[in-house]
């Protein structure tokens, strides 16, 4: 139950990062993105990320919190990519 | 410059991924397994149930040990923790003569009587075969893991140069496409969990660094029992006195042990000369207890029971070592984190075994007659089937061996591995015999197909099936069938698979791949 918070804010971060990114901004968003809304998004992204590792910090320690939201890391990108997926596949079909 | 770098790396990545990889994979998949050793163990001793205290289970294991062994030269306990419920015990008989394992070492429930029904070694067999392996001496097999590691931490590094759209395709991965599709799952594989690759690697060395780099012990000790003496404090041999005297009561030395170290468990005890006036019992804090695997000790004089001291080894390089191979075993870790573990690891098994399939991918579209491979190629394609359709198939004949096998057999735990190992064996040869685009179906067919018959079996031969352990919230039974139902679906779909590129290929379409030039390694 301890990692749902961070996890959250970790795959919101990894989404964010993908839509920064040109060529998942249609499949994500529908449209392309603005440079001012592309940097923002991308700033939003990796503040995110920050984000993840700090609830972490303060719920399990700095130690634990890191080695956890390593892993966490991993299972949100993965989340990510997941849903990348799911969205660029149905409208193709 | 930097092109012809990238290049080298690209051939450094693929020759260095390829001549170790089957045996990468392997280490890879058992290790991961070994997240879940003490549940696997659990699983494949269905008859045992319940928490074991270690106070409890310590003495349990001195009357048993009493019983067998009263005068060996010492005693090993290694009590259970809070994901077991059994104890391992080791002794050294008193004599000259050399013992074989399975009479000096017996697994006991918590009570203390030895568990002779359905023997078994459990999870920890996986967890010993990821860097003992397994019908070959110990030494070699590490030397062996070693070099496997060495070329692993090379592969990953020389990787995250080759790719060179590892961050940009960060989150690419497109089915249907062929050797595009190969390269993105193993891509993808590698860049999520990238930290998680990088530190097992590096870590899973140091596990073993002395061993492999023992110079510097080497010149600073005469030998290594002078070195372990004056590191971990332990005494090289005590000798005995050749009076006797009962040990004192090991339940309540736990007890004591365990209030010295804030209430975290005991892990495990050895005792030199039990039953001898000069007994000395050694307690060590269970490695769950914190980060570092290697924590404090407690000594007590065995007649009498009298604390001795504590001792804690010290200098910032062993707590390294100790934090290094903490992170690697993940033995600290709570199930949240032990799942996250456990989903790296596969990961990185899938990552190995992509990287596998795509260096026959890759030259598959560049071969001159695609209907007669050279030699090289036939042989990476046959051993990728082996490596992981066949590893895949003996791991799940391991844990059905375990429910079918008759109970009472003599020497059961050794056949259930010869069993993994047989089928392994089987798998190889299918895939030697038959063609390979069809050995691959089969063979993926086959792994599906076992591991689906896992929870069917442990359904019929005992009371714990999914329904009943669903019922009764027995949680750690109800998420083992369900691993074995997701990687049966997951085998049988990529049997499907392999089957569909196959019509497809008959059906005249151009050989995969053949219009794509190889963007990168």
């Amino acid at each position: 139950m301890m990692h749902i918070l961070p996890a959250t804010v970790i795959v919101a971060g990894f989404l964010a990062l993908a839509a920064s990114m040109k060529r998942h901004q249609r499949d994500l968003l529908g449209r392309l993105l603005t440079h001012v809304q592309t940097r923002s998004t991308r700033m939003a992204g990796w503040f995110l990320l920050g984000i993840g590792w700090a609830v972490n910090a303060a719920l399990l320690g700095p130690a634990m919190g890191t080695i956890v939201w390593c892993g966490e890391l991993s299972l949100g990108a993965a989340l990510t990519v997941t849903t990348l997926n799911w969205r660029t596949r149905r409208p193709s079909r | 410059m930097k092109d012809s770098l990238r290049q080298s790396m690209a051939l450094f990545h693929t020759w260095s991924g390829l001549l170790l990889g089957w045996l990468l994979f392997a280490m890879f998949a058992t290790g991961t397994a070994a997240y879940f050793q003490d549940e696997i163990t659990r699983w494949m001793q269905p008859e045992v149930t319940g928490d074991a205290d270690p106070a409890t289970a310590a003495q349990g294991a001195m009357r048993y040990l009493n019983s067998v062994a009263p005068d060996a030269k010492s005693w090993y306990i290694s009590l259970p923790n809070s994901r077991s419920a059994t104890t391992q015990v080791y002794w050294q008989p008193s004599g000259e003569r050399p013992a074989k394992r399975v009479e000096t070492s017996a697994l006991l429930d918590r009570g203390g009587h030895a568990i002779t029904s359905r023997e078994t070694r459990g999870g920890f067999f996986l967890y010993r075969f990821h860097f003992d392996l397994h019908y070959m001496p110990v030494l070699w097999a590490r030397y062996l893991v070693g070099v496997a590691a060495m070329f692993m931490l090379v592969a990953i590094l020389s990787g995250v140069i080759t790719h060179k759209k590892i961050f940009a395709d960060f989150f690419m991965l497109r089915f249907g496409k062929g050797q595009r599709s190969w390269l993105d799952a193993h891509n993808v594989t590698a860049v999520l969990a990238l930290p998680f690759h990088l530190m097992i690697t590096f870590t899973g060395l140091v596990t073993l660094a002395s061993m492999y780099m023992p110079w510097g012990i080497a010149a600073n000790y005469a030998e290594q029992t002078a070195f372990s003496e004056a590191v971990f404090g332990r005494s090289a041999e005590t000798v005995p006195s050749g009076r006797h005297a009962p040990l004192a009561d090991l339940g309540p030395l736990v007890r004591n042990a365990s209030a010295r170290w804030n209430d975290e468990r005991v892990g495990y005890i050895s005792i030199a000369n039990p039953n001898d006036a000069a007994a000395l019992i050694e307690m060590s804090r269970a490695p769950e207890a914190a980060f570092g695997a290697r924590g404090q000790t407690a000594t007590f004089e065995g007649a009498t029971g009298r604390a001795i001291g504590t001792h804690q080894a010290t200098g910032s390089a062993l707590a390294t070592e100790s934090v290094m191979i903490g992170l690697h075993t993940g033995r600290f870790a709570e199930w949240g984190l032990r799942w996250l573990y456990f989903l790296s690891g596969l990961g990185g098994t899938v990552m190995v075994g992509s990287g596998l399939v795509l260096w026959t991918v890759k030259r598959r579209a560049r071969l001159s007659d695609p209907s007669c491979p050279h030699l090289g190629f036939r042989i990476v394609e046959r051993l990728n089937i082996a490596a992981i359709a066949g590893l895949a198939t003996g791991i799940a004949v391991y844990f059905l061996a375990n429910r079918l096998l008759p109970l009472e057999m003599v020497d059961r735990a050794e056949r259930e591995i010869d069993s993994l190992f047989l089928a392994w064996l089987g798998i190889g040869l299918w895939g030697i015999l038959r063609p390979a685009g069809r050995a691959w179906t089969e063979a993926l067919a086959i792994a599906g197909a076992c591991f689906a018959a896992i929870p069917l079996a442990n359904a019929m031969t005992t009371s714990r099936g999914l329904l009943p352990s669903l019922l009764a919230g027995d949680w750690t039974f109800v998420a083992f069938d369900l691993v074995m139902l997701v990687l049966a679906a997951g085998f049988l779909l990529a049997a499907v698979r392999s089957a569909q590129l196959r019509t497809k290929a008959k059906a005249g379409a151009k050989p995969r791949g053949a219009n794509r030039r190889a963007t990168s390694a």
